[in-house]
């Protein structure tokens, strides 16, 4: 024996599914979209720390073959920061977005204190360049390189 | 035919599901392309930093190795057994080679390996180096002992440097720097102060009397070579010389090689240099003899300066040479020797204020009296390295 269903109960439970449908497809959205979001997020942060990176790289490199063209003889002893913009121009520590560190110390010196700004490196001096670039407001290192100096070096 | 509603409804079931996962779908694979493509792209400007990184970090691998091999090139650094230091980001292997690959042998010219690494990623280069002369334009040079410098009317245009010892007394004029040079090298008696003292860490070496002897009399071309040699065959009597001996005013024409026991002059007696023609070598002699050497000026018919033959001065005796009088002396003065057994000797003093314009090098030096030295190039030259460093040719071995 087949029971069968009255045509007005049928049409009912075929109007609800579809209610639940349309939640479900909502939930499935918001939950899709979240994950979308975030990874759009991510992406965005990410090229922006792309970005940073390859800046920082640039001043970097800028630092360092400043502090090498200017020899080991007359390269300013000491520890000296640079503040740059987005652009990579130089301006005030307040407009800055990158911090630059150059840092020149000699292990034997002349005349001054080694490390210190106004001192001579000796003739046999190794002297050792540390260019740190890091986000200024949030102290983060991009990028960091060192290199000795000696006289008649590389 | 019309299809009735109940089947339309029914293949409209799920329809909003699935337009919703096709919609995420597609979004989320062009997110996934977009997440890829910036990640790598960040991949990839970390790997070029590190890059950077590397290469200056093996930089100072090489410039680390100079200074190691300038202070001591036995210390050196050969291939068997590099050394690994470490620098700011990353740490460097460096070692030294021949220019043929095998072990290198200082002072010849040499290439330095090192391989910088940071964050995993190694850079290698090959650096061709080779040794400098020490710097100092030296119109005085002591080598061992010390050297007394009394007077202050002296007058030193040039650097005067020692591998021993520097005594000031009553503060010499000296229109350069005062170079100590190895180990050992300093004052006797404590720094006078007011003069600009270079202190470099390898003592520098010249050519005794007896090795420019033999670099220009070989034994093989010359027997018995050296100034064993000159004692036999010289320019002697050329210029009237007899006996080995010089006691009255004498022209020496060059070019030439004179070899004398003994110069005794006094009184206005001379020698004059015509080196027109050719260079003048005066050798006193024998190796290790006692024989007198009183000079009393030598001038220069062409002075170095108007583009004059050099005139060269040896002096092979114990009883070194004792510059008197007040003439004028365009010559170079070596007075360093070596004994076989390694001793050296070698002396210079003036009784006199002669003016030198030319260079003096001795075991030691006394000076007294108002002497003038004015130092000029191109006479002697160091035979030892001051420094190690780049020479020609910089190369990446395997570049990526």
């Amino acid at each position: 024996m087949t029971l069968k269903r009255p045509r007005r109960h049928r049409r009912q439970l075929r109007s609800g599914i579809t209610f639940i449908e349309v939640m479900i497809a909502g939930l499935l959205m918001s939950v899709g979209i979240m994950g979308l979001v975030s990874m759009w997020a991510f992406s965005f942060n990410m090229t922006v720390r792309t970005d940073d990176k390859g800046v920082a790289y640039c001043l970097g490199r800028r630092a360092l073959e400043q502090v090498k063209f200017n020899t080991f003889k007359t390269a300013a002893e000491g520890t000296y920061t640079y503040y740059y913009d987005g652009n990579q121009a130089a301006v005030s520590s307040t407009a800055a977005r990158y911090r630059v560190t150059v840092s020149v110390v000699s292990d034997q010196v002349k005349s001054g204190t080694a490390g210190v700004a106004g001192a001579q490196p000796a003739d046999a001096a190794l002297r050792t360049v540390t260019v740190t670039v890091q986000l200024h407001t949030s102290g983060e290192v991009l990028y960091q390189t060192a290199t000795y100096l000696v006289r008649a070096g590389t | 035919m019309r299809q009735s509603a109940p089947v339309i409804r029914a293949r409209r079931r799920g329809a909003a599901i699935v337009t919703t996962l096709f919609v995420l779908l597609i979004i989320s694979i062009l997110l996934i392309g977009v997440g890829a493509n910036v990640t790598s792209h960040n991949q990839r400007a970390v790997m070029d930093a590190s890059h950077a990184a590397a290469i200056d970090v093996a930089e100072a691998g090489v410039n680390y190795e100079f200074r190691k091999i300038s202070a001591d090139e036995a210390s050196a650094d050969q291939q068997a057994a590099p050394y690994t230091g470490s620098i700011g980001p990353g740490s460097f292997r460096v070692y030294c080679t021949s220019r043929d690959g095998g072990a290198w042998t200082p002072p010849a010219d040499l290439y330095v390996y090192s391989t910088g690494t940071v964050n995993g990623v190694s850079r290698t280069v090959r650096v061709a180096a080779k040794g400098y002369p020490p710097e100092g334009d030296f119109a005085i040079y002591s080598m061992n002992g010390t050297s007394v410098f009394n007077g202050s009317a002296i007058l030193i245009d040039g650097d005067v440097g020692t591998n021993g010892y520097f005594d000031f007394n009553g503060h010499p004029g000296v229109n350069g720097d005062v170079y100590f040079c190895g180990p050992a090298a300093g004052w006797s008696g404590g720094d006078p102060g007011g003069y600009v003292v270079q202190y470099t860490p390898k003592a520098v070496e010249w050519e005794t009397v007896e090795e420019a002897a033999l670099r220009l009399f070989p034994p093989g071309t010359y027997p018995p070579g050296g100034l064993a040699y000159l004692a036999l065959v010289n320019d002697n009597l050329k210029s009237g010389i007899i006996g080995n001996r010089i006691t009255d005013s004498v022209t020496l024409i060059g070019p030439g090689n004179y070899y004398v026991t003994e110069i005794d002059l006094t009184g206005s007696k001379k020698i004059t240099f015509n080196n027109l023609l050719g260079p003048i070598n005066l050798w006193v002699g024998p190796e290790g003899g006692s024989g007198t050497c009183r000079f009393r000026g030598g001038t220069a018919a062409l002075s170095l300066d108007k583009g004059g033959a050099p005139i060269h001065i040896y002096v092979a005796t114990t009883t070194g040479i004792d510059l008197a009088g007040n003439e004028v002396l365009d010559a170079s003065i070596n007075a360093y020797n070596r004994r076989a057994d390694g001793t050296e000797y070698g002396y210079m003093v003036n009784s006199g204020n002669p003016i030198i314009n030319g260079q003096v090098i001795s075991n030691t030096i006394d000076i007294n009296g108002n002497i003038t030295v004015n130092y000029k190039p191109g006479l002697n030259s160091p035979t030892s390295v001051g420094y190690y460093g780049y020479d020609n040719s910089w190369v990446e071995i395997n570049p990526r």
